[in-house]
């Protein structure tokens, strides 16, 4: 179970009007009537001339009729099971509460010890899946949620996958870096699954497939899909739309086009397996105009979060999307930039937000993901709302006090102010002298501390033996024969 | 010079139509090309530049009046050789190996022609002969290595070494760039220069041309 969102009411944040989603739906039907989708991938481009596409295998491109998206749509799940290797992990996504994961990409780290970003290591990749683990609120992470430059570049995969589920018992969210190796690493989970069917009923692993905006899919992309699909894997898809550079730069044009991207991949993904779970990404951005450079921490990523949630609705598949940071470092502009990037499209019905991490998706930060943790458990609580009854009216109660007392040492009060108010150990809350005499620590120093002691005291269950060596024995292959 | 004037303000609003009919109207009332390049294309370029390192004006607007001058550039340039002018220079591009990723490479390029550079650009997954093919080939003064994966990153030095190997690293100076790529990574892999973004990209090669 995710964060629940009672408190909203049923009410959700909307940017976009119905009339204007199904505007924007619409468009994006017209964009693949007219130009469709490159597709880098001759199994996938005939079985859309099979479908009834209009296919050119010359310039590999796929056109796609309305009729024929709107039917395939129909045959999508509206909720997603993704698992960990333990029951209390597991993610429904699309059951009405949200979820937050790691993403994947960073190749630098702060270090925890130094605070200096430096390249990150295969340890790194032990250590943040652990401190990951730790964290109530994170409850997916990343194969490649620290980017190990210290093992062989082709074997990247196999490297990162074994630390991963060695060192966390959640659910893991995996792309590719070398397509070679995407069958190794499905290898690995079946292996820590128990099986083949073990790994299709609680799949452990989820697979993504990109497509380069604007409207083309690459061969990278189309393997991993085919590769889950085939053994009936949850597969998650997204674009990637920059404003101005990628896409038109006005944010209606920006969502046409990754939904026209989107709904290629799930008609795809349903072509290939009907039934496949499928749930709805993005990562679309703006950039920087000074400098043509991409950006993920605007509020414009915020903006765009919601229309995908709303997109995403309309369509009923779940939905997922980065929340970004621009800033180097877990200061005052990083919290800032998170809390517009996460927060309004949470509020506008997201199922799953990726926390991707500071100095725009390069530095992965420990420090951030405490503080991440805490940003969930404050928006766990605004999502819970203000529960209106007789109890907590409490008028009764107000009527007796009001004249005599005060109402601390109140029964209703001990009874509720536990679950009323919420406790935030990671804030500074005492006063002047306190904090001075405490040492005068930043809200990052106390995240950087408590990412140490989560480093140094949690151990997720270990793999078996024979798992890891199993594990092992795959890597040992790859090493063997990728070069 | 009326009609020079003309091109620069012209060049300035990105007018890429009317840039390349006021070139050929300058030739045609032959004014020297040197003197069309350096008072009509390259005064519009550097007021755009001032104007673009005083935050006044953006990349998009820095990219119409890259094409004004990649267009007046393609009826000026035959023009220049003949009469023996002395060119900016040239700069081959290319996305390594595996790499398919070009956005970045693509703006740098449009960046580079806007400084009046030719640029010869080999697109993505250039495998390392086809780069040394192209040096060989092209003779330019840069070339341009971009690379967006952790994985791909090795090919710019295995390029490197390639040129090494075929006797002309030391007849282009090697850039390097992409998201993941650092300082200190081009200089471990002994590439001659990096930039962060394109518009640094321009200036780094102007500096690494001498």
């Amino acid at each position: 179970m995710g964060i629940r969102k009672d408190g909203l009411k049923g009410s959700q944040l909307k940017i976009l009007t119905e009339a204007e989603i199904e505007y924007i739906h619409k468009s994006s039907l017209k964009l693949l009537e007219n130009i469709g989708m490159r597709i880098y991938d001759e199994d996938i481009l005939n079985l859309l001339k099979k479908a009834g596409c209009k296919v050119n295998f010359s310039t590999k491109v796929s056109k796609a009729s309305g009729e024929f998206i709107e039917g395939i749509l129909k045959e999508t799940t509206n909720q997603v099971k993704l698992c960990g290797r333990s029951f209390r992990n597991d993610i429904n996504l699309g059951d009405g509460t949200v979820y937050a994961r790691t993403p994947g990409g960073p190749p630098f780290i702060t270090d925890l010890n130094t605070g200096e970003r430096r390249e990150g290591t295969i340890n790194d990749v032990a250590l943040s899946c652990k401190i990951a683990d730790a964290l109530e609120n994170i409850h997916g992470i990343s194969v490649f949620q620290v980017v190990p430059m210290d093992v062989p570049r082709m074997c990247l995969d196999v490297y990162a996958a074994k630390a991963s589920f060695e060192n966390t018992e959640k659910h893991l969210f995996y792309y590719t870096q070398n397509q070679d190796l995407i069958d190794y690493v499905l290898e690995m989970a079946v292996i820590v699954a128990g099986g083949e069917y073990e790994l299709k009923k609680r799949p452990l692993l989820s697979g993504f497939c990109e497509v380069t905006s604007p409207l083309k899919l690459e061969q990278s992309q189309t393997m991993l899909l085919k590769c889950f699909v085939k053994r009936g894997l949850p597969v998650y898809t997204q674009s990637h739309p920059i404003a101005g550079i990628t896409s038109p730069v006005t944010l209606a044009g920006e969502v046409a086009l990754m939904n026209a991207d989107t709904l290629m991949v799930v008609a795809i993904s349903q072509l290939l397996n009907r039934g496949t779970p499928i749930f709805y990404g993005t990562s679309a951005s703006v950039p920087d105009m000074r400098k043509a450079l991409n950006l993920a921490g605007t509020v414009e990523v915020g903006l765009l979060g919601c229309a995908l949630a709303q997109m995403a609705n309309f369509y009923h598949l779940p939905s997922a999307m980065s929340s970004g940071i621009d800033s180097k470092i877990p200061d005052g502009q990083a919290v800032m930039e998170r809390i517009f990037t996460a927060l309004p499209p949470i509020l506008a019905g997201l199922d799953l937000i990726n926390l991707s991490t500071t100095n725009t998706k390069m530095t992965f930060s420990p420090s951030l993901l405490v503080i991440d943790n805490e940003l969930m458990n404050w928006i766990g609580r605004l999502l819970r709302g203000i529960t209106v009854n007789d109890e907590t009216l409490a008028i009764d109660l107000t009527e007796n006090v009001a004249f005599r007392n005060n109402f601390l040492s109140e029964m209703h009060t001990i009874k509720h102010f536990r679950e009323e108010l919420l406790e935030s150990k990671l804030v500074s809350r005492e006063t002047w002298d306190d904090w001075k005499n405490a040492g005068s620590q930043s809200y990052w120093q106390r995240a950087q501390d408590c990412a140490k002691i989560i480093s140094n005291d949690h151990h997720p269950t270990p793999l078996s033996e024979e798992v890891q060596k199993g594990l092992a024995t795959i890597v040992k292959f790859a090493e063997d024969h990728i070069k | 010079m009326q009609v020079l004037q003309k091109i620069s303000e012209e060049l300035q609003k990105g007018n890429f139509i009317e840039v390349p009919k006021l070139i050929q109207k300058a030739l045609d009332t032959e004014i020297p090309p040197s003197k069309i390049l350096s008072d009509g294309l390259v005064a519009g370029m550097d007021v755009v530049g001032e104007r673009f390192r005083c935050d006044e004006i953006f990349i998009p607007e820095v990219l119409i009046s890259a094409k004004a001058m990649h267009a007046g550039m393609d009826v000026l340039r035959p023009k220049l050789i003949e009469t023996g002018t002395k060119l900016v220079g040239k700069i081959v591009l290319g996305a390594v190996r595996g790499d398919f990723h070009d956005i970045g490479k693509n703006i740098v390029g449009m960046m580079m022609e806007g400084a009046g550079y030719q640029v010869i650009d080999l697109g993505v997954d250039v495998t390392t002969e086809k780069f040394v093919k192209a040096v060989e080939s092209n003779r330019p003064n840069i070339l341009g290595l971009s690379a967006l994966l952790t994985t791909t990153m090795p090919m710019m030095k295995l390029v490197i070494e390639a040129l090494v190997e075929a006797g002309v690293r030391n007849s282009v100076k090697v850039m390097v760039g992409g998201a993941p790529i650092t300082e200190k990574f081009a200089k471990e892999i002994g590439a001659d220069g990096y930039a962060p973004d394109a518009a640094s990209a321009v200036e780094k090669v102007r500096h690494l041309s001498g």
